[in-house]
């Protein structure tokens, strides 16, 4: 990948989301954060000062937003030297990125959006976070926190009960 | 697999210098939402002061979106914020806690759902996560084999394990160490071809599989399984046959049991170091031809394998062994039901080393049936109980 010639504009990546909101990043920042912006990346070349657009039009711009401020932060995060301190400042950072008011649909959309463009890290770090709410949970919680519809078959359940004879409950 | 760390290996691609700058122009005028105080979220999910973002559809309606690259669906959206009008900026609107959004957690892509999975242990999944539903239970089975052979362990099936599965068992951990089997019916003759599928097993236990048996398949495992140096082999109850036509239960039949059938095959593994035979038709002939191939036996097992008789030759062939377990020794320490061996025929030529009666002690379970021949005088002879079924006419 060329580098953007110098006083030229830097290159974006743009992300749209649910009613047309456009969010941008950096190239740069795009091809460290998502995978298909690598591969998509290889096969493209610029014309102009035309940026890369990405359509994700089923999802609202909150969680678009987001997604872009992790990538941004992540690429600025892998600049800078590795060390407890700012092992220790990362997670702080998610902590707050993924605060108490961020609910499941929250969570859902995020991992939509970073599926949608291969964002590895955030889908990551939002699985951390799902498990983390469901860790120790009875099924029927779990079904409740995430709203799942219980759609096992007889058969299927008999095969839980046995499967899990061994257990001491 | 994700990998937060990826972000750290890619460090060296990356321009360093020209991200700064980068960032300080995308962080001024570009992006609509302020990037860096995500606690100055609402109630509701998005901000109302952004006239294009109204209330979030009821649930229901956004439910079972499939994961997308792009789909233009904006028409409807268009629509219902054409219905509710725009005022401008609005006061904030608090969701009420009912419209809660439905997202379809149920149908993520299938990988996704096992990198979740992957970060409960064990029971968290076979107690809670494994039970939600059709997909999440299968992610967790997805989970808990490659978690064997993430581990390059072992792996134990009990009841559930079938030969489908064993196939998928050997292409994702072909390195597995140790394959534990146990009440596994649906496992039949489709376990010689699976087994192949593990050349570095060095232990195996099948025990209660009664459909894993006889015809050459252990003389498979003995050459599948070049380095296997445990072997178990756990029948339920020793049952006996009697080739000779006084027989009843061989009337008629045209096949000659091989009693040391399977005994043939072990002695392929020739470098076992420990072996259990629990109530297995070998006789002597069987037991001398594996302690002749498996040189580096130290501790055979063969308790209730009644057809053989630990006669002076066998014994002094067995005199180097440190841990040996015979046919009447004790079933104490035994972790599997014991139940009482069944003779067919007058088999009265089990010869005993022990003086200790060869039916009926504390070892043996007896159903009130059993119990009932027991007690009944006519079934025995000068003081031996016949057991059951006998013959008078010998």
């Amino acid at each position: 990948m060329a580098a953007a010639p110098s006083g030229s504009r830097t290159r974006m990546v743009t992300l749209i989301s649910k009613g047309g909101r456009n969010f941008k990043m950096p190239e740069a920042v795009a091809l460290v954060s998502s995978r298909s912006c690598r591969e998509a990346l290889d096969y493209i070349e610029y014309r102009g000062n035309n940026t890369m657009m990405i359509k994700l039009l089923d999802i609202d711009p909150k969680p678009v937003s987001m997604l872009v401020n992790f990538c941004n932060h992540m690429a600025a995060a892998a600049t800078s030297a590795a060390s407890d301190d700012a092992a220790q400042r990362m997670r702080e950072w998610e902590e707050r990125f993924l605060g108490d008011d961020v609910d499941q649909a929250l969570l859902y959309d995020l991992l939509s959006a970073a599926i949608s463009i291969q964002a590895d890290g955030l889908i990551d770090l939002v699985c951390k976070r799902v498990a983390h709410m469901i860790k120790g949970k009875t099924p029927q919680e779990i079904r409740t926190i995430l709203g799942i519809q219980d759609d096992l078959t007889p058969d299927q359940r008999d095969e839980i009960r046995t499967d899990n004879s061994w257990i001491d409950i | 697999m994700p990998s937060s760390s990826s972000s750290s290996r890619r460090r060296g691609r990356n321009k360093a210098p020209s991200l700064a700058p980068e960032l300080a122009e995308v962080a001024s005028d570009e992006v609509d939402l302020p990037l860096d105080s995500p606690s100055a979220v609402h109630h509701n999910l998005y901000p109302a002061q952004r006239p294009a973002v109204q209330n979030p559809s009821p649930p229901g309606a956004q439910a079972h979106r499939a994961m997308l690259a792009s789909s233009s669906s904006s028409s409807s959206s268009g629509r219902r914020r054409g219905r509710r009008g725009r005022k401008g900026p609005a006061p904030a609107t608090v969701v009420a806690p009912a419209a809660v959004e439905a997202r379809d957690w149920a149908e993520l892509p299938m990988d996704i759902l096992t990198a979740l999975l992957h970060k409960l242990d064990h029971i968290e999944i076979l107690m809670g996560a494994g039970q939600v539903c059709r997909s999440w239970r299968s992610a967790a089975r997805d989970v808990a084999v490659r978690r064997s052979a993430g581990q390059c362990e072992a792996f134990w099936g009990e009841y559930a394990a079938d030969e489908d599965l064993l196939h998928f068992l050997g292409d994702r951990a072909p390195s597995l160490k140790s394959l534990c089997l146990i009440s596994c019916y649906h496992v039949l003759e489709g376990f010689a071809e699976a087994i192949k599928k593990f050349p570095l097993l060095e232990e195996l236990e099948l025990s209660l599989c009664p459909n894993i048996s006889g015809n050459h398949v252990f003389e498979v495992v003995g050459i599948a399984c070049p380095q296997l140096r445990r072997f178990r082999l756990s029948n339920q109850c020793f049952f006996s046959f009697e080739e000779s036509e006084d027989n009843y239960s061989f009337e008629g039949s045209e096949d000659v049991y091989n009693k040391d059938e399977e005994a043939q095959g072990i002695a392929t593994m020739h470098e076992l170091r420990s072996l259990q035979l629990f109530a297995n038709n070998i006789t002597n002939a069987g037991l001398t031809t594996i302690l002749d191939n498996c040189p580096h036996l130290e501790s055979p097992d063969i308790r209730h394998c009644f057809n053989v008789n630990m006669e002076a030759t066998l014994l002094a062939k067995c005199s180097h062994i440190k841990a040996l377990r015979l046919p009447y020794d004790s079933t104490d320490d035994y972790d599997f039901q014991v139940q009482a061996p069944v003779w067919s025929g007058y088999d009265l030529g089990i010869q005993s080393d022990s003086d200790e009666c060869f039916y009926g002690g504390p070892d043996y379970i007896l159903d009130s049936d059993e119990y009932d021949d027991y007690c009944d005088p006519h079934r025995y002879l000068d003081g031996v109980y016949l057991g059951r079924p006998f013959r008078r006419s010998r």
